[in-house]
């Protein structure tokens, strides 16, 4: 533990220069290590018009170990449950050093845009995603605007 | 070490967990609900008596039914029994602090709160019980609120407001004559909390014009200092979303005289709570709402004759340190820590810390192997390189293995913890005014030297050191010992305790040389993995690595380049 990493202020200052489209993150004014991550729910999905909070920590190990995230805003989908984890392989056992907030936060949006209810982590959304997608969807988008839309 | 459960990662995952087991197993829940009966009623009060439907009343229906029709379950859902759940914000208070076995489960109480408040209503519930029950006099009493809710799923805008609403938040209500200290404190407490965790607009939304107004109020009369306090606190929590930072400065300003420049003079004052204030005020003044015109703390403290102090280069990222840097505080949720300057190899040494809150601390001696894993709940004697006493829990920490210590008080503000390190002899020796805990000495098989001052604080926790600079309250008499401040050595540039924008502002500033390494950005690469031959990797980096990062192949050599 030491004076905050050379990497993250560099990596930060990145996110700030050349954003990633469809998210924001922001430094808290406190810490440095804590993001707040608006991400844009993907067109053609059924999360598109909401703006989705989340929190993204990087902890005392990164990058040798993957940042912590987690949904702030509700959402219904399968692979995020209701603490708004995310069941995502890189921020497990996939993650490698060589990897970045970026690349996190870009995936977090694919995984809007492609549900995968095989590897669910909110078992009840992904039951109802594998039975009846439509009717899935229809709170996906029920949740969207109800917890999504509201700021 | 913070309780297994109420460290975030592990709550959410057990609670999870359980979640499961309950709907998919009520057998087995059953039984594990009568185990749990017979472990709690051995420690005294039980606190499930008659819970077991409670709990099955609560829970979601089942897992296909709320899928399906949320709102309409969220409607349907009965109301908790108001006594219920301030009966298990009581019983969580008293299990958190009383227990310390790291159990296999999370606390009944615990678990029960979690699915009340997995309803908006519910939420509204726990914290109205919150405000309403927790004592004042109870030293865990903030810190569980602010774990609590951090714990809890987040609420809605809507359910935001509605609570807000439902105080009734105003100056009036801050000034009527006959005020309730207790419940306007943990509103208070409840405001900053909710503030630190919904940055942005839900943040915006909570802080009307009433509600700037109810806070402005404790800090302008100061009737009450512990209103003073979390009023002031809440407000800096508030600032955390830029939009309300600008408010809050602007209604500093505008009123007068700047409230926290007056408040900024309590820092030295004897009285325990008013010295928060003057410290908070100073923090806020230095970070967060600047002064034109004022000069930065650290650039008007007087340094001379201090030649250890708390180590502001080797501190995590939350804890707040005064600015002649002999003094820490912890406002956030997170267990955070920090080491001394000077490092301590033979001999025999000796400081002392002054308890300025009764909460959860621990403070001792760590080496630089011990890490701050603040998020985690791990802090100073939560590994084996660190060891530290908490007086609040009346425990001696080591390895994250509790000791219990009844020979004691538990501390009470101004209480002054002696630490004692002897290297020759090799034992270490915890003293509450003066009167001895036994002496350990397992840390010193692990260790033998490079040992520093460290201490880790919970939410809402203060303590003053004295390396030596001061006359020791309880000096040990029987032997000879030396102090960090009779030895130490400073830069004049070690001395500043640098606002942390200030600092970070210098970093970003630096620039990254081109053959630097491609993980850390600090050191020259140097290494090649082999056999997959990828390169752009320091040395320090290549030693952590267990599979290259860009191919995930298996390392089984690395060659160090010529540069």
């Amino acid at each position: 533990m030491a004076a905050l990493p050379r990497r993250i202020i560099k990596e930060t200052q990145r996110l700030m220069q050349e954003p990633v489209p469809g998210i924001s993150a922001v430094p808290s004014e406190s810490n440095a290590r804590y993001f707040h991550v608006i991400v844009t729910g993907p067109e053609d999905s059924p999360f598109e018009g909401g703006l989705f909070k989340l929190e993204l920590f990087l902890p005392e190990d990164y990058p040798m170990s993957a940042p912590k995230v987690r949904f702030i805003t509700k959402i219904y989908h399968p692979n995020i449950d209701r603490l708004g984890r995310i069941c995502l392989d890189i921020l497990k056992d996939k993650w490698s050093p060589a990897l970045q907030i970026r690349t996190v936060l870009l995936s977090i949006q694919a995984l809007l845009s492609a549900p995968n209810p095989d590897d669910p982590l909110a078992n009840d959304v992904a039951e109802l995603w594998k039975v009846n997608e439509s009717e899935a969807i229809r709170n996906a988008k029920d949740w969207t605007r109800r917890y999504a839309m509201d700021n | 070490m913070i309780r297994a459960e109420f460290r975030k990662s592990n709550t959410c995952e057990r609670l999870t967990m359980f979640i499961q087991r309950l709907f998919e197993l009520g057998n087995f829940f059953m039984s594990w609900i009568k185990k749990h009966k017979r472990t709690t009623s051995i420690m005294g009060d039980c606190c499930c008596k008659n819970s077991v439907p409670d709990v099955f009343t609560y829970a979601p229906s089942s897992a296909t039914q709320s899928a399906n029709s949320p709102y309409e379950n969220r409607q349907r859902s009965p109301k908790v029994d108001p006594n219920l759940v301030d009966q298990l914000v009581l019983e969580m208070l008293t299990v958190a602090a009383s227990r310390v076995d790291t159990d296999e489960e999370s606390p009944v109480s615990l678990v029960k709160l979690h699915l009340i408040a997995d309803k908006e209503e519910g939420w509204i519930q726990m914290i109205t019980s919150m405000v309403n029950v927790i004592p004042i006099e109870n030293p865990f009493g903030p810190t569980a609120i602010s774990i609590l809710l951090d714990a809890c799923p987040l609420p809605s805008r809507e359910t935001v407001i509605k609570v807000t609403e439902l105080f009734g938040l105003s100056s009036e209500r801050a000034k009527q004559g006959e005020i309730n200290v207790r419940v306007d404190r943990n509103i208070c407490i409840v405001l900053g909390s909710l503030a630190e965790k919904l940055v942005g607009p839900n943040s915006i939304a909570m802080l009307t014009e009433k509600t700037l107004d109810y806070l402005f109020t404790f800090l302008v009369d100061h009737r009450e200092p512990c209103l003073c306090l979390f009023a002031l606190i809440a407000l800096e929590k508030f600032a955390h979303t830029m939009e309300n930072k600008i408010v809050i400065k602007d209604k500093l300003e505008k009123s007068g005289e700047n409230p926290l420049l007056h408040l900024e003079k309590f820092a030295d004052s004897e009285d325990n709570i008013w010295r928060q204030v003057g410290f908070c005020a100073s923090w806020s003044l230095d970070n967060l709402f600047v002064v034109e015109g004022r000069k930065l703390s650290y650039e008007v403290v007087d340094m001379k004759d201090i030649n250890a102090i708390l180590n502001c280069q080797d501190v995590s990222e939350y804890l707040q340190i005064s600015p002649n840097g002999l003094e820490a505080r912890c406002d956030s949720y997170s267990f955070e820590s920090v080491r001394c300057t000077f490092q301590v190899d033979d001999g025999c040494w000796y400081y002392e810390a002054t308890v300025v809150t009764p909460g959860v601390m621990q403070i001792g001696w760590a080496t630089k192997n011990s890490h701050f894993l603040s998020d985690e709940g791990f802090g100073i004697g939560d590994d084996l390189y660190s060891i530290s006493y908490d007086g609040c829990r009346e425990l001696v920490w080591y390895n994250a293995r509790p000791t219990s210590i009844t020979a004691v008080k538990p501390w009470a503000p101004g209480d002054v913890l002696g630490c004692l390190i002897d290297l020759a002899t090799k034992e270490i020796i915890f003293s509450v005014n003066g009167q001895r805990l036994p002496t350990y000495n397992e840390i010193f098989e692990a260790t033998k030297y490079g040992f520093f001052a460290a201490a880790s604080f919970m939410a809402y926790q203060q303590c003053k050191f004295n390396f030596g600079k001061e006359p020791f309250k309880y000096a040990p008499e029987d032997r000879i010992f030396a102090t960090f401040n009779d030895f130490g050595q400073l830069t004049d540039e070690q001395k500043k305790v640098i606002p942390r924008r200030l600092y970070l502002e210098r970093l970003r500033h630096s620039s990254v040389k081109e053959d630097s390494c491609t993980l850390c950005y600090d050191d020259t690469a140097c290494c090649v993995l082999e056999p997959c031959g990828h390169r752009g990797f320091c040395s320090v980096c290549t030693s952590m690595l267990r599979d290259c990062p860009m191919c995930r192949g298996e390392i089984l050599n690395i060659r160090r380049e010529a540069i």
